[in-house]
């Protein structure tokens, strides 16, 4: 197709014989004969021409280096279109101003030459050890040494993941004997607190709080409850009981409090393991190569619809930050580029950009992670035709859609072998996930809540690793964006995890107030501390100074993570936040909180605080959900045969975390076997690897049970 | 359209339907201090705030909307009405700004309401307080007893001040349980009884966001005008037009069946026992005799609990409520009401005892899970002589236990306790496979042979 509206293009006239049969092979798209018959044409006349004469005073434009170029560059033979672009140069070919565009989008795709010489590439021994997979990258070693089997780097790295192994699983048979201590402690002290034993129950508590696992929220939850009903008694008599109680646990429980004190030796020998993994593996780092940023921009410039259009492409070797583009000293826009590797430029007209006809200068600032600032120059002539007819701008048009579907074409060529090269991986496993992209299974979980926030506050539930605090960086990156005819959403995402009660109102205040000045919104700073009615005359204010400069309505959404933290804390601070959603400014303000459950003992008179929370329940996908996360992030670079994805769905119960968890590990072991296929036997190659992830996640659901 | 419906927060103006009959009385009446009772969830912050915006709408006084929740002490309080005034100013700066009113803070919740008073009448001819949460004058009262005494006399005898207070049934319940200097509080309040929407009221509400008559009315007669219940399910069919699935998926939605369950919980044992016995089908109001349960109906009628029909036949209210008692039905026999009438369980039994064999074991296994197990048959279950249904008597007296065996061998044995009275009978067979298996101390059966033993004898039941 594409040939055949360049052919109509160029109007094409009948030519010299090969030459015209060359063409016409290469509108039939028989590249091969194509090249047969254009390059014998070239072997009776090498010397191009525009107005070529035939016979008679027969006149056609001769430019069969242009085809050559074209013909071997699909046929992905690049040395030989390297060749022919150059001689289409030397023949002048691009004095033709539709030729001259031709060679240059062909001259951007043209990367330069690899030296092919064989490497050691210890990168996939890397990425397997910085995810935890030391079997995987033990064995990965052990192939490659059949190959090099003098390396030392490699014989390092085999020490290395060794100890490595024997070290987690010495890590792991120490959390699990410490963990049946902690089920063997919590479940005298649950047993004690049902028989209303709450001495006891206070004494097995503190062991789990003390001496196994400091800040266990169960824990924790009884002893700050069980304390503040002394402090609230205050009878000495009490106390004196609970006193002469604990000396009389302690001697019934000797044997128990025995084996503790012995398992504290076995707690600092896990700490030198930590610390022993720790510098292992920075041992693991000095020995990878060092990345020296290698930053590329490929630039691409067409001529249609009378106007310049321009598009580009950056690739880097090293994660990127950011990138802004100036043209002729005036800075025209900047991109978000966090977590990337490759990026394309949206397309930019000469209409949007300080261009001028003649030389233009575009410098593009790309910095990496490392904060590292690569300047990058562009620079290109604009030559604007001067009464050019409509003929002309159809051509053009004609020209420049067939350059545009060429070039996609030649950009997903080259973005699947960039892919492959730079190791794909786009798979979150751990980390939230935040960005759109990577957002599956939950979009039209999204758009209810989304049409119905305005009005209502929400409670996600769910077990832990489910997807709620990406859920909760989904709405924060989307609030702002609603286009609502009556409101402005203004989203705060707060993270509640290890705040203390005391600390709770100054802490959200000081969310809201940080959130709010990035926007512009100057607020006064948060004191030390904060109580609850502070709080409200302080959001008062926030709320209504939102409501001055804002055109619209003003919504506030707090997004609160980590719920759970609250049912450590007293009816009375909860209650206090659900009076902060009564008042009369509580119409701009509404909440969506994530945690993994609440809790229902509620003792109070009043309202229980959560009682004006609808609940959501935050499921496992279904299977169409699951499918798209298995499949869609690597769509167009690798595959999975179905069989695989059926394993995969039914290995991980359509849990995202898991699902992203088998996948990124599937990619790393099918990229270091170098293929593009994920097949069933990978699937259970990889499960077995990383089969204590899914029982930890059997395990979550188990704690994390109401 | 975006979906309009509000199941969450306080609702007024457009948004709030219904009650006109009610605001008006508690706008204009003669009384100066007044006390709604509601259950949760049934528009009490919203009522208060709608008659807060009504009053300051028609002009010539002034509303102040009190939330005293978490205040706790005689300070939490005061500051909670400093933080009221504030917000009246801040809602309604027309009215407010011009009041002069600069709080003390050396001076007493009942001082600060008297000098606010005093402010409010340089420029309107009255104030009415609108106490929200007013459950909290019972930690306020366990706190500091003379303060509410303070307060009392201060609501009721401050001239062009009046109350309006709202509570649940807590209030009332706790003010009579506890020895406290609250009770004379609400001496002199009038009071009236928030319930449900009226049918047109409930479609009024619906048709904020829907046009489809039929599906309103469905709505409607599922809910039977729960505001919180029509708002949930009206957004949730706003979203999603089969009726049916959103009904099946609210069934077991956490906030419905939380606001139910707390709801249940703030009746009195012999409210709930009404309410249990109309679900059982007891539900001809010619049935109760006594007066005690006839104002009782009465009364949880007026709360929304309960539905009396023209025909003297009564109901318990909505479609949820009704599945949240069967389910809690279906889970556990101490669920049954109790009642005084109702025969010891006995050997005249035993043919009840085999239909409710299932229920009973589940009854002692969840005993067994908590180290619990009965001391004597005769004085724990009692048979229901209206519906048959065998359930322990709330008093139910248990001995703890350490046991060594699994729960369902442990539940097995209580249960054989119970039927080792029985008189020889056709089910000789069934008594005797569950006594074998009881006796058996050489772990030759297992649970499963047991469960399947007695879906069989139930399923002969049922035959039967």
């Amino acid at each position: 197709m594409i040939v055949l509206l360049m052919t109509i293009a160029f109007q094409s006239q009948k030519f010299y014989e090969h030459y015209e049969v060359g063409v016409k092979r290469f509108q039939d798209e028989d590249y091969k004969g194509a090249i047969d018959q254009l390059e014998k044409a070239i072997q009776i006349d090498p010397m191009s021409s525009a107005n070529k004469r035939t016979y008679g005073v027969q006149l056609i434009k001769y430019f069969p280096y242009v085809y050559l170029t074209e013909a071997h560059l699909i046929l992905g033979e690049d040395d030989a279109a390297r060749k022919y672009l150059a001689l289409a140069k030397n023949y002048g070919e691009d004095r033709d101003e539709y030729v001259r565009i031709q060679l240059a989008l062909f001259e951007g795709y043209l990367i330069p030459e690899v030296d092919t010489t064989p490497v050691l590439d210890t990168r996939g021994i890397n990425d397997l050890i910085s995810v935890g997979n030391f079997e995987g990258a033990l064995q990965l070693i052990r192939t490659l040494q059949k190959d090099h089997p003098d390396d030392e780097t490699l014989a390092t790295l085999r020490r290395f993941a060794e100890n490595a192994l024997k070290s987690s699983r010495d890590l792991a048979a120490l959390q699990d004997r410490i963990q049946q201590d902690v089920n063997d402690v919590l479940s005298r002290a649950r047993q004690a607190e049902r028989e209303n034993d709450l001495e006891s129950a206070y004494f097995f508590y503190q062991l789990v709080d003390r001496k196994l696992v400091a800040g266990h929220p169960e824990a924790r939850s009884f002893i700050s409850r069980y304390e503040a009903r002394l402090d609230q008694s205050e009878d000495k008599l009490q106390i004196d009981f609970l006193e002469s109680r604990i000396a009389e646990m302690e001697s019934d429980n000797a044997i128990l409090l025995e084996r503790l004190e012995a398992q504290k030796l076995d707690r600092q020998s896990l700490a030198e393991v930590i610390d022993e993994l720790r510098q292992q593996s920075d041992q693991a780092k000095r020995l990878s190569p060092q990345v020296v940023p290698n930053v590329t921009i490929d630039w691409f410039k067409t001529f249609t619809d009378s106007r310049y259009w321009f598009n580009a492409q950056i690739n880097s070797n090293v994660t990127l930050l950011r990138a802004s583009l100036s043209v002729n000293d005036q800075r025209v826009g900047e991109w978000d580029l966090r977590g990337k590797k490759v990026f394309h430029l949206p397309n930019l007209t000469d209409k949007e950009l300080p261009v001028k006809e003649g030389l233009n200068q575009f410098n593009m600032y790309i910095t990496d992670y490392q904060s590292q600032t690569h300047m990058k120059t562009f620079r290109t002539e604009l030559v604007y035709p001067k009464n050019e007819g409509l003929a002309l701008a159809i051509r053009l048009s004609i020209l420049g859609v067939s350059m545009l579907m060429l070039m996609a074409y030649v950009i997903h060529q080259r973005r699947l072998r960039t892919a492959f090269r730079e190791r794909f991986n786009p798979y979150i496993a751990g980390a939230p996930v935040l960005t759109d992209n990577m957002f599956y299974g939950r979009r039209a979980l999204l758009k209810q809540i989304l049409n119905t926030l305005h009005n209502n506050s929400l409670m996600i539930c769910g077990e832990r690793r489910i997807g709620k605090t990406s859920f909760l960086h989904r709405l924060n990156a989307v609030l702002p964006t609603v286009e609502d005819e009556i409101y402005d959403f203004i989203p705060v995402l707060i993270d509640l995890q290890g705040v203390a009660e005391s600390d709770f109102f100054a802490f959200l205040d000081h969310e809201i107030t940080g959130t709010l000045s990035l926007r512009g919104f100057d607020l006064e700073p948060t004191p030390d501390e904060v109580d609850a009615r502070l709080f409200a005359q302080r959001l008062r204010k926030a709320i209504n100074l939102l409501k001055e400069r804002l055109e619209k309505s003003p919504k506030l959404v707090l997004l609160l993570d980590e719920v759970d933290v609250m049912n450590t804390f007293s009816e009375r601070t909860n209650q206090q936040l659900r009076s902060v959603f009564m008042k009369g400014f509580a119409q701009h303000l509404v909440a969506v909180m994530a945690g993994i459950h609440i809790s229902k003992r509620w003792k109070s008179e009043g309202s229980p605080w959560y009682n004006f929370f609808e609940q959501i329940q935050l499921s496992a996908f279904n299977d169409s959900q699951a499918r798209h996360l298995v499949a869609d992030p690597v769509k167009g670079v690798y595959s999975f045969t179905p069989p695989s994805i059926d394993m995969i769905l039914e290995l991980t119960q359509g849990k995202p975390y898991l699902i992203q968890k088998i996948c990124v590990n599937l990619v790393a072991h099918i990229l270091n076997v170098n293929r593009r296929k994920i097949r069933e036997e990978d699937v259970q190659f990889v499960y077995e690897q990383i089969k204590h992830e899914f029982d930890q996640s059997a395990a979550n659901i188990e704690e994390g049970s109401p | 359209m975006r979906n309009p419906f509000i199941a969450g927060r306080w609702v007024t103006g457009p948004h709030f339907f219904g009650r006109r009959e009610l605001i008006k009385d508690l706008i204009h009446s003669h009384e100066n201090c007044q006390w709604v009772i509601g259950k949760r969830r049934v528009g009490k912050t919203s009522l208060l705030r709608q008659i807060e915006a009504e009053i300051h709408r028609e002009g010539g006084g002034a509303a102040l909307f009190w939330d005293i929740q978490g205040s706790y002490d005689a300070s939490g309080l005061l500051e909670s009405l400093h933080d009221a005034v504030e917000d009246a100013r801040d809602m309604f700066p027309d009215v407010w700004e011009g009041i002069d009113f600069q709080p003390n803070t050396q001076n007493q919740c009942h001082q600060t309401l008297k000098q606010l008073v005093r402010s409010v009448h340089r420029h309107h001819e009255s104030l009415v307080i609108l106490i929200d949460e007013a459950e909290e004058l019972i930690n306020i009262g366990r706190n500091d007893t003379e303060l509410l005494g303070k307060l009392r006399k201060v609501l009721q005898h401050t001239a062009g001040l009046r109350t309006v207070l709202c509570s649940t049934t807590r209030l009332e319940q706790l003010h009579q349980l506890m020895s406290l200097e609250t009770s004379p509080f609400l001496h002199g309040f009038e009071s009236h009884f928030l319930g449900h929407l009226s049918r047109d009221e409930t479609l009024a509400l619906i048709a904020q966001g829907m046009t489809d008559l039929a599906q309103a009315e469905e709505i409607s007669t599922l809910t039977e005008g729960n505001p919180f219940e029509t708002q949930l399910i009206a957004k949730h069919v706003f979203d999603n037009s089969d009726i049916e699935s959103v009904c099946f998926e609210m069934e077991t939605n956490p906030s419905l069946i939380q606001v139910i369950e707390v709801n249940f919980d703030l009746l009195t044992d012999q409210e709930r026992d009404i309410i249990k016995d109309v679900f059982c089908g007891k539900s001809a109001m010619s049935l109760y005799t006594q007066q005690v349960e006839k104002s009782l109906i009465s009364r949880l009628e007026k709360l929304g609990y309960l539905t009396v029909f023209p025909s003297q036949t009564i109901s318990v209210c909505s479609h949820f409520v009704r599945k949240w008692l069967e389910a809690r039905f279906d889970h556990s026999p101490a669920f049954h009401a109790k009642h005084v009438s109702d025969e010891w369980l006995g050997p005249q039994h035993q043919e009840a005892i085999l239909r409710q064999l299932p229920s009973l074991y589940k009854c002692f296994i969840d005993w067994a899970a908590d180290q619990k197990r009965m001391v004597d048959i005769h004085q724990t279950f009692r048979c229901s002589g209206y519906d048959g249904t065998i359930y322990p008597d709330r008093d139910t007296m248990m001995e703890d236990g350490d046991f060594d065996q699994p729960n369902w061998r442990v539940a097995l044995d209580q249960l054989m306790t119970l039927i080792r009275t029985f008189v020889q009978t056709d089910l000789t067979w069934t008594l005797h496979r569950i006594l074998q298996m009881a006796d058996d101390t050489q772990g030759n059966y297992t649970e499963t042979d047991f469960l399947d033993l007695m879906m069989l004898i139930s399923e002969e039941m049922e035959l039967a």
